[in-house]
This record gives C-alpha cells, sequence and structure tokens, in this order.
C-alpha cells in the first residue's frame, strides 16, 4: 500500500487536501485523515498538487519516432495501399520514442496512438500507458477496437500522386465498397481468412469504433451519411469546422469529438477553419470534448500549451481539465479506470509543484498504477 | 490624435516597471510617467491591465508562405530555381491580405521581419513591417531590406538534393556561399561590367551594409558559418541556434546575436534533436548579449512568441531578459531600436495591453496599438485566437 499524504487533489472539478491510498495499482480510498492499516508507505504530499494523469485520444507516438530523421522512425502510414484496415500500430511502437518518455515526464499517463491519416482505412489503433520497454505490457484493453478512418484532404493528397485517389468522391466509394465487402464476408459459410476484412467486421458488428481523421465540413457530413447507412460507432477526430455550421454540428452531438491540434499555425484548406475558438462554440452547444496533441504534430511535453490557451476562453477550468482527463477517458470507453482521482480507478497522477495553469509549475512526479515513472517536465 | 493610457503597471522593458500614464500623440510616445494631467483626444482607463511595447517578430514567413492554402500558386517563402538566389526579396511576394497579419495584431506583434526561406544557402533579402493593417502595404515597411537570409544544414541539402542535384553534402553549401561571395569581390574589382544583380545584393554583405541572418541548427554548421564569414572578415547573425548553448562561450566572445526558435516544434529533422528549452537561458550565463526568440510562423503560431518567452524564463534565462527577447533584442538584432522595442520617449507608439502578465500564457490582449492608433481591441474585435 502507498498512502499519498494530504495533497492538492483535483477531486470532482476542484481542488480538496485529501490523502490517497492506492494498493495494486489502484486507489483503494480517497479521503481527509486516512489511516491505513497494515504495512504502508507514505508519500508526502503536502506542498504538491495532484491531477489524474493526462490523455490524449489521439496521437502517433512511438509510431512517428522523434529523432531519427525522418524515415528511420517513422511507421505512420503504411502507404502501399489506401485501405489497409489489416495492419495494426501495436506491430510498430518503439516505446523508446523519446516523445513517449516526455510524454510521461510532463504528466500524460494514456496515450491513444492509431495510424497516420493518409489512407482511408489506415489500421487498428491502441491505448497504452506511457511507461514501460515492452509495448505488450504497457496497453491498455479497451471494450471497443479502434479503427483509424481518414476522409478529406489527406487520403486525396496522398494518392493523387499514385493516380490511385483523386476526389472526395472516391474517399466516400472506398470505404462504402469495403464496408459492403465485409458485409459480404461475415455472410460466407467457407472463406479465407482475411485481416482487412475481419478489422471491417468488427466495425459492423460494433465490436470496434472507427476513430475518423476529419478536418472540413462536406467530409463531416459525408461521414455521417455513410456511418448511419452502415450503423457503425465513430468518433470525429479533428473536426476542424465542426463548430462552423451549428446545426450540423448539433445533429451529430451524440458524436464524441475529440478537437486540435489546436496549437498550430493554419497551414491549407483543411485547416481553414483551425481556431481555438471552436472549443468555446462545440462547449457552449454541449459537447464533452476532449483535447488531443496528435503528437508528435505537438509534442506531448508541449500539450499543457493548448490548455493554457483554452484558458484564454475563460471558460470555467473544471470543464478545461476535464477535455484533458475523464472526456478522453470517455471516448476510450475507459472512464471506469481512468481519467479522474476516485475510489477503485487506477492510480495514475501528473503531480506538481503548482496550479497546472501556471506556467511556472512543473510536473515534479508522474505516477502509473502508483509507481513512479518520470517528472520534472518543462 | 492623442491617446493617454492611465493607471496602467507599464513595463517599459528598459526599464523597471511602475504603475502610472502614458501619453501618445502624433504616433509617438511623448510621455510616461506615474500621473500625467493633460487632455487628450482619447483616454483608455487601463486600471488592472499591463502594457508593454508591441512585440517585435524578427523572424517569420508570414505573407511569403500563404496561410490557409498552402497552395504552389501561393506559396513564395522559397524560390527553389537555384540554391543561390540573392537577389530575391521577401518583400516582392508578401500577399498583404494573409490571414497572419491578423493573427498577429491579435496576439500584440507590432513589428514582423519576413524573411525568404531557407532552402536556399543564399536564399534572398527580408522585409521589416509595421502590422498597421489601416494603411496600404507600401506604408508599413519600416526596413525595406532588413537582413540578407542565407541557410546551413539540412534544408539546403534536401532541397536542391531532390530538385536538380545540385547540393548533396554540407561541403557544397559551404563551397556555393564561398564562391558566391568570392564572385562578387571579383565583380567589384571590375571597371567595366554588365549589371550582376546576385553580385550586387553580396556586396552589400561583404561591405556590411546589411547583416546576414544564418540559419544554422547545429554547432558545427555554427562553427562553418565563423570559417567561412572570417575569410571573407564579416559577422553573421544566427537563426534558430538550436545548438547555440554547446557553443555559448564562442557565440559570446565573437559577440554574435542571435535569435533562437521555434522552440514548440516535433523533433523530425536531426538537426534539431537537441533543442532544449535551457538554450537561451545558457547563452545569457555565457554572456550573450543580444538573445531573440522567434516563432517562425507558420512553424509555430505567432502568438506562441511571449509564450516561448516565459518558458525560456523558466528554464534559465531572467525574466528581464525574456521580455527583452521580444520586443527589445529583435529591435536591435535588426537595427531598429531607434523607432521601436520599448516603451521610451520619442519611439513609435506601439503599444500592447493586457489583462494578465505577458509572460503568463492565460493572459488575453486587450489592445493593440501601432503607431498610435488602435489596431485591435478585444472589445470590438473579439478574441483572436
Amino acid at each position: 500500500m502507498v498512502l499519498f499524504k494530504n495533497g492538492k487533489c483535483w477531486y470532482e472539478g476542484e481542488y480538496r487536501k485529501l490523502d490517497i491510498l492506492a494498493q495494486s495499482g489502484r486507489i483503494i480510498e480517497i479521503a481527509s485523515g486516512i489511516q491505513p492499516e497494515g504495512e504502508c508507505e507514505m508519500i508526502d504530499m503536502d506542498t504538491k498538487y495532484i491531477y489524474p494523469g493526462f490523455i490524449d485520444p489521439h496521437t502517433h507516438v512511438g509510431i512517428f519516432e522523434e529523432k531519427t530523421g525522418g524515415f528511420a522512425g517513422n511507421d505512420v502510414n503504411e502507404q502501399s495501399s489506401p485501405v489497409t484496415a489489416g495492419v495494426r500500430a501495436l506491430d510498430a511502437i518503439n516505446p523508446l520514442d523519446p516523445g513517449i518518455m516526455e510524454a510521461r515526464n510532463a504528466g500524460y499517463t494514456t496515450v491513444c496512438v492509431l495510424p497516420g491519416s493518409a489512407n482511408v482505412i489506415g489500421g487498428e489503433g491502441l491505448v497504452m500507458k506511457t511507461a514501460g520497454s515492452v509495448v505488450d505490457e504497457m496497453v491498455v484493453e479497451t471494450p471497443k477496437k479502434i479503427v483509424k478512418m481518414a476522409f478529406g484532404r489527406n487520403p486525396q493528397w496522398s494518392w493523387s500522386s499514385r493516380k490511385t485517389l483523386y476526389t472526395r468522391l472516391q474517399v466516400a466509394a472506398l470505404v462504402r465498397e469495403n464496408l459492403n465487402k465485409a458485409k459480404d464476408y461475415m455472410n460466407k459459410e467457407e472463406k479465407d481468412y482475411d485481416y482487412n476484412m475481419e478489422v471491417l467486421s468488427g466495425l459492423i458488428k460494433k465490436e470496434s469504433v472507427a476513430r475518423i481523421h476529419v478536418a472540413n465540413l462536406e467530409d463531416i457530413e459525408t461521414i455521417k451519411r455513410i456511418m448511419e447507412e452502415f450503423d457503425i460507432l465513430y468518433t470525429l477526430d479533428h473536426a476542424t469546422a465542426l463548430h462552423t455550421d451549428i446545426s450540423v454540428a448539433d445533429s451529430l452531438k451524440d458524436i464524441p469529438v475529440i478537437l486540435g491540434p489546436l496549437n498550430v499555425a493554419s497551414k491549407s484548406f483543411q485547416t481553414y477553419d483551425l481556431t481555438f475558438k471552436s472549443v468555446q462554440i462545440l462547449h457552449d452547444l454541449g459537447f464533452e470534448l476532449s483535447i488531443m496533441t496528435d503528437a508528435p504534430v505537438i509534442p506531448l511535453n508541449f500539450g499543457v500549451i493548448q490548455m493554457w490557451l483554452i484558458d484564454r476562453l475563460r471558460l470555467d477550468r473544471k470543464d478545461v481539465v476535464d477535455m484533458f482527463t475523464i472526456n478522453p477517458a470517455k471516448v476510450l470507453g475507459l472512464d471506469d479506470r481512468i481519467g479522474s482521482l476516485a475510489k477503485g480507478k487506477e492510480a495514475d497522477f501528473a503531480v506538481a509543484d503548482g496550479d497546472i495553469f501556471d506556467v511556472n509549475t512543473r510536473i515534479t512526479d508522474t505516477y502509473i498504477a502508483g509507481e513512479r515513472v518520470g517528472g520534472e517536465a518543462l | 490624435m492623442s491617446l493617454l493610457i492611465k493607471n496602467a503597471t507599464i513595463h517599459p522593458v528598459t526599464s523597471k516597471e511602475f504603475i502610472g500614464d502614458l501619453l501618445i500623440d502624433h504616433g509617438k510616445i511623448i510621455d510616461r510617467s506615474h500621473k500625467i494631467y493633460v487632455q487628450a483626444d482619447e483616454i483608455i482607463d487601463a486600471t488592472g491591465m499591463h502594457c508593454y511595447p508591441g512585440m517585435v517578430e524578427e523572424h517569420c514567413h508570414i505573407g511569403v508562405h500563404g496561410e490557409k492554402t498552402n497552395q504552389t500558386s501561393d506559396s513564395d517563402t522559397n524560390e527553389w530555381s537555384e540554391p543561390i538566389t540573392p537577389q530575391v526579396r521577401a518583400l516582392d511576394g508578401i500577399k498583404p491580405f494573409d490571414p497572419g497579419f491578423k493573427e498577429a495584431i491579435g496576439a500584440g506583434v507590432t513589428t514582423l521581419n519576413i524573411y525568404p526561406g531557407s532552402a536556399n544557402p543564399m536564399g534572398g533579402i527580408g522585409v521589416a513591417l509595421k502590422n498597421d493593417l489601416s494603411v496600404t502595404f507600401e506604408k508599413r515597411i519600416i526596413k525595406e531590406e532588413s537582413g540578407f537570409k542565407m541557410a546551413m544544414g539540412e534544408n539546403p541539402k534536401r532541397a536542391h538534393s531532390e530538385n536538380g542535384k545540385k547540393i548533396l553534402t554540407r561541403m557544397a553549401t559551404a563551397e556555393k556561399i564561398r564562391s558566391a561571395f568570392r564572385k562578387a569581390l571579383d565583380y567589384d574589382k571590375k571597371d567595366e561590367k554588365p549589371y550582376d544583380m546576385q553580385c550586387e545584393a553580396i556586396l552589400k554583405v561583404l561591405k556590411g551594409e546589411l547583416q546576414a541572418h544564418v540559419h544554422a541548427h547545429q554547432a558545427d554548421d555554427m562553427m562553418t558559418v565563423f570559417r567561412i564569414f572570417d575569410e571573407f572578415g564579416i559577422k553573421p547573425s544566427f537563426e534558430h541556434t538550436t545548438e547555440g548553448h554547446l557553443i555559448a562561450d564562442e557565440l559570446a566572445k565573437r559577440d554574435i546575436k542571435v535569435a533562437v526558435g521555434p522552440m514548440f516544434t516535433a523533433r523530425y529533422k536531426m538537426e534539431v534533436n537537441r533543442r532544449t528549452l535551457k538554450t537561451p537561458g545558457i547563452l545569457q550565463k555565457a554572456g550573450v548579449k543580444c538573445i531573440t526568440l522567434i516563432t517562425d510562423h507558420p512553424v509555430i503560431p505567432i502568438n506562441n512568441l511571449p509564450i516561448q518567452a516565459a518558458l525560456a524564463c523558466k528554464n534559465g534565462l531572467s525574466e528581464d531578459e525574456a521580455l527583452r527577447a521580444i520586443t527589445i533584442n529583435p529591435a536591435v538584432n535588426l537595427a531598429l531600436d531607434n523607432r521601436i522595442g520599448s516603451l521610451d520617449i520619442d519611439k513609435d507608439a506601439d503599444v500592447i495591453l493586457t489583462d494578465r502578465e505577458l509572460l503568463d500564457p492565460t493572459h488575453r490582449v486587450l489592445y493593440t496599438i501601432v503607431n498610435g492608433k488602435i489596431a485591435y481591441s478585444l472589445k470590438e474585435e473579439g478574441l483572436i485566437l
């Protein structure tokens, strides 16, 4: 047992001076003045702020490795075909990517790693904790499997030079074609095993969720059309232009939205509508938003800058912290395990020497499952 | 047209902050003290606000790169046709309606120095602009030729190995620079000659009329620049300076002006692998006098300029120097410190008002004043973010 004594805990949306008792990697009690029975290590947190470990629901860490000069560590897009549903991010993750180390030092304890957005159907993603040297031991099982898809400019741009795909018409056609094939595949009694079709069948059976890269409004509407046609669970990732049409946004209120990366310049038509103000507009409409870095697009140790910039909107800071903790936990179907400081949840903490909204605060210690795995970021 | 800012916490940057008033008239700061008793055409009650000089971005590509389009037709950052293009000027490629200018105003950046890109060892000439969107473009220019852009390291190598195989190694980058300098010197000696625009541009650098600003990340690239520049008796300024902390003493000894940043990018390129937020602080401790921070917008958004300063400060740069690094130091770097970069009397009235301290990244810019005119007001226009 470990007792985290008297920290200023981010608990139910406010700071409370509390003790946290952890055993076997989980929080078994959170209250003031806990008197543990039996042998217990005590860690004095009297000067510290304790936040639930931060969660990024959309990254490419480990498969798009930093400090490798590009090619050597770049396994993010399997651009041999625009439909590569059968490939898995898991098989390419290098847990020693310095981006992962910096993530845990910055208090990010859980990340979702997705294949890139060059392909229409990019492959399977996964969720993992940010500490370890064997990826299989870092993986967090999710209730639904994760399938990466991409609509709009990225697949268009990536494939037009190879004369495989020129327009959004073909992006949509490829999705429909492959989902229909998956239906046929499911209905066949005798068949050769097909990895692509197995993964897509998971979507049809709602055993998986489609995590869909999208920026422009017309693509958001196409996604809605196709996903409803096939009755598929999905999320909108980036959703750069969703805030520009309130009626479209309103019609998608049940769909999880992951915004970001927001702290980047608007370099292309795809990001024409990029603005931090989308956070305010969608939040006011009632969306429970999550914020991504798309790391390494924004390295995770700079993820907190997005929190500071969102604070310029002057939303309730509780809602802002939720966008980096419990909301992404919900997107990943893991809110019963991570995303807040609560009894029964995993003991994943970002421990800081001050308020997280203060630029001079440092994450001094990061804990995953009750063990110190890093800290001293920025 | 006079404007009186009353009761702000005034941070002149060149002297200690105080609570007081700032008086602006005819585009200039004409008074600065604890209490100013005059009639002004307009008064801003700045009680509770912080008042700073407008920030100066020493290195960005706003207007030349094509914000929100990224189309070939709109991208004028790099003149790829040859590795040596000293004759081209960023000024001639700027789209005045680029949305980046407005973002800069909303962020409180009032002077922008815009360079050509870093694909070429000699990339062309930069231009410094006042970010006053109320006047026609030509009137915004405050230095038509603000610096001579050069580049070392991976970028020229990558650009020109793909493009015609004109440079494959750092060796060729150095050779191309040496040859261009030499050619210009030979040209200068000739009495009768056909006009050579490239040589004319390079001669300005060799004669000390135009400062060379050299894109260099790695320490070895900076040392190569010293080797070449020593041969020709000139002094570089550095842009990016990512490994500056590894040769801080050399930079201090040579009294080099350095621009550091952008510091929040992914390390896709090998040459930025050793990037650290500690670099500015280490340079300051080594005695480097003029440290500037840059966003390289659109590489990172221009509103990150004060956030970089805040994080550099957190990692060893003094608070005074962090503020100077985004105001007076870039002004010195561009030799424009007689006009901009601090809230001193007789300087241009480029002023920003914020609700929290500038080095607190959660601050909001409430007013941006350029040449004495309110160019942005949060109340009128809402947040630009």
